[in-house]
């Protein structure tokens, strides 16, 4: 019996010669708001549907709430609210009415939220799916996943057609659930939107997880940008460990900073008489990019 | 008020020629394929009908209410091969013509908008008219084509009374009516929201205006010629060849082109100048609840469609059933078709076998499409919601299954009720009611194989799903022109349709019907099992 909400040990999933996924690990605990992150083609949607029992995994164990996901599916998803990535309806069913339906497939009967959520989304659920936008059939996705009660919500790409104000309403949302304890994995390439919201988070890249934990632990393991003005002469920068792309002008120095290799650095700034020092931490963007280009 | 200048329509020829070179393939095509329908079975005419005595027997047989009803007016002092044609043909023709003219329209106009292509033309040097004006002339030139074509093919072949001017009038009507749709469809796409309701709305016109000639060709002048598909046959192509109505629907697509312009220049790109109509549903129906009730859903106008079809499609072939008698006896080929001896008396059972055989492969359909929606779920990325729900594939299977068993049983007993429904009317020695339910129930298996061989294809080869559109061609080949083309009875056993005995000419036997029932479970039931191990992949 395992404590983790979700957890995936070794997913390995191949589409003929593709290999979509290679031993993917999850663990994501209760209450957790966990980013799932890569660029397109990674995995992200792959992982989603065998976490969902809609594709079967060639090895390896994933479990929600400890249950098998392809044998316990039916089960499991009374619990789980999911938004697919793409969010395809039927195009002779109206807004309201998949709203609805969504909420019934779900048979958990409750449905506290649909109209406070219809109108933060500003969403008109009278017209037929065949005439909204992609972003309109997302809020028929989101309002059905949100206004229905579930202990995790499984969101793949939630906001890819949502303008900015759209976006905070859904953010919204995430942090009002997550608030009530329950668990939230959020895929995204959305670097801004995993950074506000997780606490922890994977990036997957090529179908392999290439780096898990939380974004503090994660910018440890980077590198710094600093930037420095003095008034000696910061030329010995340039043989002292751990000092990355410098540059120099008159006075002024910019550099990307090893975590480990402070000490040293601080001791030397010192000595040249440092008037300012700016430091900021890496950004999701660059820590994404390091693990890109790597 | 918008100014409607000249200007409105600059840059019509640089849209009317990247309309032609996007479509310089599908244009062809459609013409072709029109030019085909219309005129393309007047060298068949001979060998259908050629003394005649069969001419007066087929002459009889159509002019049955149900019969102009469907197809169209007989007229004429005499039946003549070119007016039999003019009735079997002209409306449907009208009706192929009618749906080419709107697709195009919709296509180049409402879509494009939809799309937002428009609003990049829009954008450039053109005048906002002039889109609409590219399409106005793409749609006269097409269907002056369609009318050369029409009428040099129907002429060229030189067959007996098809007058050359007779051949002109025919196609001159065909096409003016096509204008007359293609005109209709521009004032529709102004008043509509999108490309799927003005389809919705131009189609329905249509129907509206078919049924009201049916209805009117049988019982009122007035309202036949309301429509226009009623009014081109007013033309009385080969005897009296009148050219009023072309006239009459020439102006009235003048007159729906120009309404069509003034609409376009007072709306905005994206807008509709209906009001929003029968959408307010914010809720869900109690009916649209869970798997099945949403299966239902989404089957529920094509199994409607084809119920309907089948039920008037058999009540017309049963108000036939005594000229059709008749018919058969006098015409060795339909005989040999149908398998009668040459001195068999009692036809009657046979003639039932022949009609339930082809109304159930047709009723064969709707169960093909019901069991293949559920992939066709799977493919639009659809599934992936459903069973991201707490929903069982099993049961998803099951109600689809199950739907496909009803379907079977509902097309087969409608069959047996069109026919009863009229025979009793029409016949003056009814066939008995329970030699139409036998034959009706002999035909079940069949139906049903279908539906497990689609659940099966749908559940382990799910690329596969043509196989059962071409076993199903196959086996309507095979049993209809079967032993016309001579093939040995064993041969068209190798169908579900043929494997049956063909009760009452042959005897009973259960076999056959177990047999095909046994492989209909079998098959949905590997389905199934494929169906709950596989990945769901569009
Ligand atoms: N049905 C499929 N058939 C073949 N390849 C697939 C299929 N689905 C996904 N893939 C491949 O698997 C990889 C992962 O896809 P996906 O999980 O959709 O990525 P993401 O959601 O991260 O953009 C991609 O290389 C994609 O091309
Ligand atoms: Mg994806």
């Amino acid at each position: 019996m395992s404590e983790m909400t979700i957890s995936m040990n070794g997913i390995t999933k191949d589409f003929g010669r593709v290999h979509a996924l290679t031993g993917v690990d999850l663990e994501v605990g209760p209450g957790e708001i966990y980013g799932f992150i890569g660029p397109n083609g990674a995995g992200k949607s792959t992982t989603i549907r065998i976490l969902l029992g809609i594709l079967k995994a060639d090895s390896g164990q994933a479990q929600l709430f400890g249950k098998d996901v392809w044998s316990d599916a039916v089960d499991i998803h009374q619990k789980v609210s999911y938004v697919p990535g793409d969010v395809n309806l039927w195009p002779s069913l109206t807004g309201g009415e998949v709203i609805d339906l969504f909420v019934r497939l779900k048979k958990t009967g409750d449905q506290r939220y649909r109209k406070e959520l219809i109108e933060k989304f500003d969403f008109d659920p009278t017209r037929k799916c065949g005439t909204y936008s992609k972003g309109n059939r997302q809020k028929v996705a989101l309002i059905a996943a949100f206004s229905t009660d579930a202990d995790v919500y499984i969101l793949d790409e939630p906001t890819s057609g949502l303008d900015p104000l759209m976006e905070m309403v859904f953010r919204e949302c995430v942090r009002k659930v997550a608030a009530e304890g329950k668990t939230v994995f959020l895929s995204s390439h959305i670097l801004s939107e995993v950074e506000q919201l997780c606490t922890r988070l994977s990036i997957i890249r090529q179908g392999k997880i290439v780096d898990t934990g939380s974004l503090r632990e994660m910018q440890h393991l980077t590198r710094n940008q600093v930037h420095v003005e003095a008034t000696g002469d910061l030329g010995g920068l340039k043989t002292l460990e751990g000092v990355h792309d410098l540059s120099l002008h008159d006075g002024e120095a910019e550099f990307h900073l090893d975590n480990d290799h402070t000490a040293g650095v601080m001791a030397f700034l010192a000595t040249q008489g440092a008037t300012r020092l700016v430091s900021t931490p890496p950004t999701l963007e660059e820590l994404f990019m390091s693990h890109y280009e790597a | 008020m918008a100014t409607t200048s000249l200007g409105s329509f600059s840059g019509w020829t640089q849209l009317l020629r990247m309309i032609q070179r996007r479509d310089r393939w599908v244009m062809p095509a459609w013409i072709i394929g029109v030019t085909m329908f219309c005129a393309g079975f007047v060298p068949a005419m001979p060998s259908i009908a050629g003394s005649s005595d069969e001419m007066g027997i087929l002459g009889e047989l159509m002019k049955n209410p149900a019969m102009v009803a469907m197809c169209g007016l007989i007229y004429g002092s005499e039946v003549t091969l070119s007016i039999i044609y003019s009735q079997m043909m002209m409306v449907w023709s009208a009706l192929v013509v009618a749906v080419m003219n709107i697709l195009i329209v919709i296509r180049h106009t409402r879509t494009d908008e939809d799309e937002g292509r428009l609003e990049v033309i829009r954008a450039l040097p053109t005048g906002r008219l002039a889109n609409l004006g590219a399409v106005s002339v793409l749609m006269v030139y097409i269907n002056v084509v369609v009318f050369l074509a029409c009428g040099f093919f129907m002429g060229v072949f030189n067959v007996e009374s098809f007058t050359v001017r007779g051949c002109l009038l025919y196609s001159a009507a065909l096409a003016t009516c096509g204008l007359f749709f293609a005109a209709l469809t521009m004032v529709i796409v102004q008043i509509a929201h999108s490309s799927r309701e003005a389809m919705g709305i131009s189609t329905g016109l249509l129907g509206f205006f078919y049924i009201l000639r049916a209805y009117g060709d049988v019982s009122s002048e007035t309202l036949a010629v309301i429509s226009p598909l009623g009014l081109i046959q007013r033309t009385y192509c080969f005897y009296e060849d009148r050219l009023m109505p072309v006239v009459i629907l020439v102006s009235l697509s003048l007159v729906l082109m120009g309404l069509g312009f003034a609409l376009s220049s007072l709306r905005d790109l994206g807008q509709g100048l209906l009001p929003n109509l029968g959408r307010a549903r914010a809720h869900a129906p109690r009916t649209l609840s869970g798997e099945w009730g949403l299966t239902w859903r989404l089957t529920r106008s094509t199994i409607l469609a084809w119920s309907a079809t089948v039920f008037i499609s058999a009540a017309a072939y049963g108000s036939v059933m005594g000229e059709m008698e008749d018919f058969v006896m006098s015409n060795p080929l339909y005989q040999q078709m149908m398998g009668i001896g040459a001195n068999e008396k009692d036809i009657t059972g046979p003639v039932v076998t022949m009609l339930v055989l082809i109304m159930g492969i047709i009723g064969t359909i709707p169960v093909l499409t019901t069991v293949f929606k559920l992939r066709s779920e799977e493919v639009q990325g659809r599934l992936d919601y459903v069973l991201g729900k707490s929903v069982s594939r099993w049961r998803l299977f099951i109600g689809y299954a199950g739907l496909a068993v009803i379907v079977s049983a509902v097309m087969l007993v409608l069959t047996a009720a069109g026919f009863w429904v009229v025979i009793q009317s029409v016949m003056t020695e009814p066939v008995s009611t329970p030699l139409i339910a036998k034959v009706a129930f002999n035909y079940f298996p069949a139906l049903f194989a279908f539906g497990g061989l689609g659940l099966f294809l749908v559940g382990y080869a799910k690329k596969y799903t043509w196989v059962g559109w071409t076993y199903l061609v196959v086996s309507f080949l095979m049993t209809y022109m079967g032993s016309m083309m001579g093939l040995p009875r064993w041969a068209e056993r190798l169908t579900p349709f043929g494997l049956l005995q063909r009760w009452p000419s042959e005897p009973f036997s259960w076999w056959p019907w177990i047999g095909l029932m046994v492989a209909g479970i079998v098959l949905g039931v590997l389905g199934a099992l494929g169906f709950r191990r596989r990945d769901i992949l569009t």
